[in-house]
This record gives C-alpha cells, structure tokens and sequence, in this order.
C-alpha cells in the first residue's frame, strides 16, 4: 500500500480544496493509500477518516509538497478550484483521481453535531442566524469591500436577518453595528461549528465561502446553507462559486476582467514590505475612496436582496 | 484612477494636521492611549502617522464628552467628533486601518488598532498565504524558469 504525506502551508480556504482531493483520491483508489497530512490548519482535518498517522521516516513514506497550478490556467479553462489540487497530485502521482462531490470535505464528530451553538445560546432560542465576514487578511485587500457598504447590508436587514460578525484577530475586521459580534471569540473549530449551525453566510472570497459548501448540514435540513458572496472581478466565478452560492462577480464588465480574473493583489500599496505591494500587483482601476472598481459596482442593496432571497424562500408560502 | 495617481495626502495625515500635545491648551486627561501606550510624539511611519491622526480624533472626542451635559455645544460637537473619526476610517479603509475604542467613564481611554502584519520569513509552521495566478506562466519555456531569480513582468493578460 503508497503511503503518502500531504504537506500544504496555504490558507485555510486552500486547505479546505485539500481536503476535498484527499477524500477523492480515496474514493477513486479505494484501498490503495494512507494517507496523512501537514498544514497549516490541523482543525480542518479533525475527525478526517482519510488519515493515518504516518512517520515520514519510515521506509515507502513520500512526502508530497501540494499545490494547485491549475489556478494559472484558471481564466480560460473550464475548472473550479476544487479541481486544482487533484490535478496536481494526479500529475505528481501519475493518477486518475476525479472529483466526487462539488465541496470541501470537513467532519464533525458526534458530540460536535450534538452540542448547541453558542449563538443560539446567547439568543437564548434557536433563532436563524447569517455569519458575517466584513474584510480579511491583509494580503489581498483586493478582496476587500468597504466597511460602510457591510454596514449598509446590516441596516437594511434590520429585523429580518440575525448576523453573527465573525473575524480572526490581527486581521481587517472592522466593528459593524447591528450584529452579534463574534470576532476574535473562536477556534478554526469552532468557527466551523458556528458555521454548522448557520442559515447562510455573507463575505467575500475568503475562507468563509468554502466552508459554507464544506461543512456538513444539520440533520432535517435538505437545502444547501446559503451563501452570498462579494466576489468582484479578482477570481473567475466558475473558479470559486459553489452550487448553490449567490456570488456576485463583474467579470466581462470592466476592461480590467474582461474575459476572466485580474488576480491582483491589492488596490493600493500597503507599505508592508510585501512584493504584493508591486504595481503589477496593484489594481488598475481604483476609486477615489480606494475601494477597487469591480468592488465599487456591488451595491449594498443587492447584497442585501441575495440574502433575503434565501429567507423569503424559508418562510411559508401565502395562500 | 490608476492607484499611481493616488495622491499620498489620502493615506496619510493632512500637511495642516499637528500634534495636539504640542498645544498650548492640551490636556492629558483627554489623551487616549493607542494599544495601551502613548504615541510617540514624533514617527516618521505612516501607520504611526494615522494612529496619531485617529488618537486625536478621539482626543476631540473626550474633548467634547467632557463638556457639562446640557451644555449647548456638547451634543453638536459630540456628533462632529464621531463624524471625523468615521470620516478619518473611511478615508485610510483601502489600507485595513481602524481603531476600537475603550470607553471607562463616559470618555474613550485606549483605541485598539491593528498593524498589517510584515511578511514573516517562511517557516515550517508558518501559514502562506493564497497561490495567485500569473497568466501564461504555464507557457514559459522550462529553461527560463531555473537558473538565478529574475524579475518579471507579467501582462496579466
């Protein structure tokens, strides 16, 4: 039996495209490997029955460095993200492996399912509630939408939607009034499990959006957990959008995305010493509030009438 | 706009702006500190530069809380403080920068404010971040992808 250590130090929404490929090569070679990992996010594969723990000294253990170069070929080709790191390891490993399911592959346990959400605890109800992710990392302010605009979605939700503001700490999460403010209060883990429990969520191109597709649903519920995402013209929407995802895009709009994904960085330079801050990095078409024009074209007020799509159709039908 | 034209004024304080602590009529008890400390009085940084800029925002703040209620400036000058902070966040938004307030006391004692992390050295347990695409670098030759780094521009096209 190949035995196999993954390593990937990629972001979380990468790691989450990891997974789905591991439980796809499973399932395409039933039997043939172990398999084990290294990323940089342990929590994603908890409770995993893909892995074997594995010693990398042992004799016949390889260690395979993943990565998704597909993601070059992204704008004209027609793949999804999911594809990415299955061809790479099909490639590497000289393998068939097929995609099996259009999602990320997360596992909870038992007890995870069981236990309540700590949102419903502090609502004191099983009320619905939409994680909100209002910025990111500082790496691809690209993604970015202005705090105010996430403001405006709040407001005009007002009594009709519950939102849970989520955020890692040292990231650009800027408060928002009008939501529960969850930022900086989980685990990877448990974010996944705040995420388990919720009726949709509302971000941009970032972790967040994999997990809506990834993380299991609570028994009883057959629909796909929305998802409503802030997308612009950075990524090709056929590269990232989820069945079922309302993903907002401007691809074919502007020059700047014209026929696919600028895949810039960031709209203007942040001084950090990164090589992100280059100007072939830079957005080319930025408005004089800094927010990138593909970004500038999403109104609030769709934003807004995606998520209440969801919700109307969850209430009863009139008469 | 192309971001070269970005005029650097929007990222940084106004030539106008002064510290307030060098004024004749400042008064420390309405000084916020910024991530627990005081800001240095002189930096050359320009995230110290907007902590400065959004520390005095709040210092005007205090400034006006610290007014009698009842007092007929104090709700008007209220609003225009908040105005300016909400203002001076708009403004330095395309570069991540904000501040959370502490309040004690009915006045705003401390402003959280995060820094843009620097690109750490790459580590075995460092998390990278994202692959980006760079268009047609499939189609390079192999031979031009080996050998010392080079600089490359790419159309992204």
């Amino acid at each position: 039996m190949d035995k196999y250590i993954f390593e990937s130090r990629l972001s979380p929404g990468d790691i989450v495209m990891l997974t789905a490929a591991v439980r796809d090569l499973h399932r395409s070679y039933p039997g043939r490997f172990q398999t084990d990992v290294r990323s940089s996010c342990p929590d994603l594969w908890t409770n995993n029955p893909h892995l074997t723990p594995l010693d990398p000294s042992e004799p016949g253990v390889r260690w395979i460095p993943c990565h998704y170069p597909l993601i070059h070929r992204s704008n004209q080709e027609p793949y999804h993200f999911i594809h990415g790191f299955i061809e790479h390891l099909n490639q590497e490993l000289g393998l068939n492996i097929r995609p099996t399911e259009f999602r990320g592959d997360l596992h909870l346990s038992g007890e995870e399912r069981e236990r309540s959400s700590p949102i419903h605890q502090h609502l004191g109800s099983r009320s619905p509630y939409w994680l909100i992710a209002a910025g990111g990392k500082y790496d691809y302010t690209l993604k970015w939408w202005h705090r105010r605009r996430w403001q405006e979605v709040v407001d005009q939700l007002e009594g009709q939607v519950q939102f849970v503001q989520v955020g890692e700490p040292g990231h650009y999460h800027p408060p928002l009034r009008g939501v529960l403010d969850w930022r900086g209060k989980t685990s990877l883990r448990e974010l996944i499990l705040l995420v388990y429990h919720a009726e949709g969520i509302l971000c941009p191109v970032t972790l967040l959006m994999h997990l809506a597709a990834a993380v299991p649903l609570p028994p009883g519920r057959s629909r796909l957990r929305g998802c409503v995402v802030v997308a612009g013209g950075r990524e090709p929407a056929h590269w990232e959008q989820y069945p079922g995802h309302q993903f907002h895009h401007t691809i074919g709009q502007l020059d700047c995305c014209a026929t696919g994904g600028c895949w810039k960085s960031r709209t203007v330079p942040l001084g950090d010493g990164s090589e992100l801050d280059r100007p072939e990095a830079l957005c080319v078409d930025v408005t004089p509030f800094g927010l990138a024009r593909c970004m500038d074209m999403i109104s609030s007020a769709e934003i807004a009438d995606s998520v209440l799509r969801y919700c109307r159709s969850s209430s009863p039908k009139l008469p | 706009m192309n971001p070269e034209n970005l005029e650097p004024h929007l990222l940084s304080p106004d030539a106008g702006f002064s510290d307030p602590r060098l004024a004749p009529d400042f008064c420390s008890a309405w000084w916020p500190m910024c991530n627990g400390t005081d800001l240095p009085a002189l930096s050359l940084d320009a995230h110290d530069q907007r902590c400065l800029e959004l520390i005095t925002a709040y210092y005007e703040l205090n400034r006006q809380l610290a007014l009698p209620e009842g007092s007929p400036s104090r709700s008007a000058g209220v609003v225009r403080a908040r105005q300016s902070i909400d203002q001076l966040e708009d403004r330095y938004a395309p570069v991540g920068f904000f501040g959370e307030p502490q309040f004690v006391d009915g006045l705003c004692r401390n402003v959280s404010i995060v820094r843009p992390g620097l690109p750490g050295l790459l580590s075995a347990a460092s998390s990278l971040s994202s692959q980006f695409a760079i268009p047609g670098l499939e189609e390079l030759p192999a031979e031009e992808l080996t050998g010392p780094p080079a600089f490359r521009r790419w159309s992204h096209g």
